[in-house]
């Protein structure tokens, strides 16, 4: 027997699910959370920075003995499980990957939203590389602004504005989009270590500013009236849980004012896998329960507010959405999987300068945006895209962050020394780049493998490309130069590059993107520019599966910001039903 | 569907090398960056870049 019909029933509790709870039960909508996970929060946190347990064996993240994906590098390759996790770390439970994430919080550039258009006017056409298939949006950064406005508030974050309301304004960052008004807190300054990058980036003529913090750097109460206490900088954010509530996630922040409501019921242990249709509307989200027998949860609005796979996966299972197809250029869902470009980086190591760098937070860091987007000239460069150059002291836990310099013995006698002289006195610069969609970067079911229920797994098909290595070459130049102007002792760095292929093994980014993509065309899109899916007006599909291309920041600031314009066009569809314009 | 292959070059015979793609095909491939663009195979407007992992190891994207 089916639950109780829902107004809104909500597949995962993270930002997306959490946001979109607050905001429809505000509103006096009865919504159903379902959340593969468990309830938890920051009492499961206290006093726990157990790296072992967190960090080096995932607690916070999905199981791959129950749950995974098939990766293959070009549609001729045979696609297999990826049996642990490594370059990626989706988060499982409530609050979802909210809670461990690090808390940077960007807005992307009004070029990023109309990618093609910007790119095809400034370059022309042939700019463009073969089988790239980057597009606009559907949504312009001025139309999203007011929705940024809203997530930073409801989080608290710390930052400083480089252009408010169309006047750049010194100590901020002079490339981002016009904001309505300041930051809602004050960013924090620069620590020992980012001081040192901000002097360096000055120097070559740079404009260093603070990364937007999700990290509270003072009390804040939020215009929900939740108030969260400051960061302690115990250094354990990424991966972990925050013991003291000062990062800001779904749990501390939306989850607490839609249960507030009373109309707000998150059902544990749901893994939802299906929506019943019938190929013009949603009716029920198809899940399993903690005992693994199938339920079904009716509603008259469906969100899809899980991770990038899961929504993917959920709308291919149902059959709802026409599926992608690569060859024939047709379908969408599973479209434009995208991901994050790193490997520019450098570091660099003193031999008699000490910091504390296992003081830190996660977003505790000083960026330069010149090289990221188009915020320079490609003429003559032969790629396009770039990525924001960054410096944190996020904190250096005992087991991952030892770091020592090129020629270190991997072990023994040396390498302690190494290590002992060297954890306090090391500086790393980052690279984020962009990662541009490609005809054949997609998603789709895996034939062969399946999950523990018996569901097909998601396969990706994905490798790197030539523009994205020709433009890490480049970044790695970049960072360099600032590394060489810090002027450690000992430097690693150079043009940047990637592995042959791509490897799912080391640790990368888990800014995975695309499938289930948005535009202003159905041709060409899943959902429109209320996260609203064309092919079926009463389901909504929200997060980092709408980027039609990653940009060269964090997506958090930006799934927030959809989140919140989704729970405004799911109260719009709810009034009076149809497409919305 | 069928199994029709990216129009990528296939770099794995490459790795730790320098190379320049041009229409999605290795066109050269040397040592390091200034052997690779002395070489006359090398056209302005190719792509240029290093195979294999960073120099300075990769890079930790924060989640």
């Amino acid at each position: 027997m089916a639950n109780r019909k829902a107004d809104v029933a909500i597949v995962g509790v993270g930002w997306v699910g959490g946001i979109i709870a607050a905001e429809l039960t505000k509103a006096g909508l009865d919504v159903v959370g379902l959340e593969r996970g468990h309830d938890r929060g920051v009492k499961n946190w206290i006093d726990d920075h157990d790296e072992l347990r967190y960090a080096i064996r995932y607690e916070l993240f999905q199981n791959s003995a129950n749950e995974t994906w098939t990766l293959r590098h070009h549609m001729g390759e045979n696609a297999l499980p990826i049996r642990q996790l490594g370059s990626f770390l989706p988060g499982t439970g409530l609050g979802g990957a909210g809670v461990h994430w690090n808390g940077q919080t960007w807005r992307f550039h009004p070029r990023d939203f109309t990618m093609y258009t910007s790119t095809v006017d400034r370059y022309g056409a042939s700019a463009i590389p073969e089988g790239m298939s980057i597009q606009d949006w559907g949504i312009t950064y001025d139309e999203l602004e007011p929705y940024y406005d809203k997530f930073e508030y409801m989080a608290g974050i710390a930052g400083k504005a480089g252009n408010l309301k169309g006047q750049i304004r010194p100590g901020g960052n002079p490339f981002e989009g016009p904001r309505s008004r300041e930051f809602p807190l004050e960013a924090p300054p620069p620590t020992e270590i980012t001081g040192l990058f901000v002097d360096a980036a000055k120097e070559l003529g740079y404009h260093p500013f603070p990364g937007p913090t999700a990290n509270l750097p003072k009390a804040y109460k939020n215009p929900d009236g939740i108030e969260r206490g400051p960061c302690t900088y115990c250094g354990f954010c990424e991966r972990f849980g925050c013991e003291v509530g000062a990062k800001a996630d779904p749990i501390v922040t939306v989850i607490p004012v839609a249960l507030k409501t009373g109309k707000f019921k998150i059902i544990d242990y749901a893994s939802a896998f299906a929506i019943r249709n019938d190929g013009k509307m949603g009716r029920s989200v198809l899940y399993y329960d903690g005992m693994g027998r199938v339920q079904e949860q009716p509603a008259d609005v469906i969100v899809l507010g899980a991770y990038v796979f899961n929504n993917v996966r959920i709308l291919l299972v149902s059959k709802l959405g026409k599926p992608y197809d690569p060859v024939t250029n047709t379908g969408v869902v599973g479209k434009n999987y995208c991901y994050q470009t790193g490997g520019g980086g450098a570091s660099g190591w003193f031999t008699g300068r000490r910091f504390k760098r296992y003081m830190g937070s996660g977003a505790n860091s000083y960026v330069i945006d010149e090289w990221n987007a188009d915020n320079f000239d490609h003429s003559g460069l032969g790629f396009i895209g770039g990525g924001s150059i960054s410096c944190g002291q996020s904190g250096a836990r005992p087991i991952q962050s030892l770091s020592v310099p090129p020629g270190t013995p991997s072990f023994g006698r040396d390498w302690k020394v190494a290590i002992r002289q060297y954890y306090n006195s090391a500086i790393s610069i980052g690279f984020q780049g962009e990662s541009p969609a490609y005809r054949y970067h997609f998603l789709d079911l895996d034939p062969n493998y399946r999950d523990r229920f018996g569901q097909p797994l998601v396969r990706i098909t994905f490798d790197w490309e030539p523009n994205e290595r020709a433009m890490v070459a480049f970044a790695g130049q970049k960072t360099l130069e600032l590394m060489k102007a810090i002027g450690p002792d000992h430097i690693a760095g150079g043009p940047g590059s990637l592995p042959a292929h791509y490897d799912t093994v080391p640790y990368q980014s888990t800014h995975n993107t695309g499938g289930a993509i948005m535009g202003a065309d159905p041709g060409t899109s899943v959902v429109n520019s209320w996260l609203q899916m064309w092919d079926a007006p009463n389901v909504f599909v929200v997060g980092a599966c709408n980027f039609p291309q990653n940009a060269g920041f964090n997506p958090t600031g930006t799934v927030g910001a959809l989140a919140y314009r989704a729970a405004e066009g799911i109260l719009a569809y709810h009034k009076k039903g149809g497409i919305l314009a | 569907m069928s199994t029709e292959q990216r129009p990528s070059p296939e770099l794995e015979p490459y790795d730790g090398r320098w190379v320049a793609v041009r229409d999605g095909a290795v066109v050269a491939h040397a040592a390091d960056e200034a052997s690779l663009r002395a070489d006359p195979a090398v056209r302005e407007g190719d792509l240029v870049f290093p195979v294999g992992d960073p120099p300075s190891g990769f890079y930790l994207v924060n989640v």
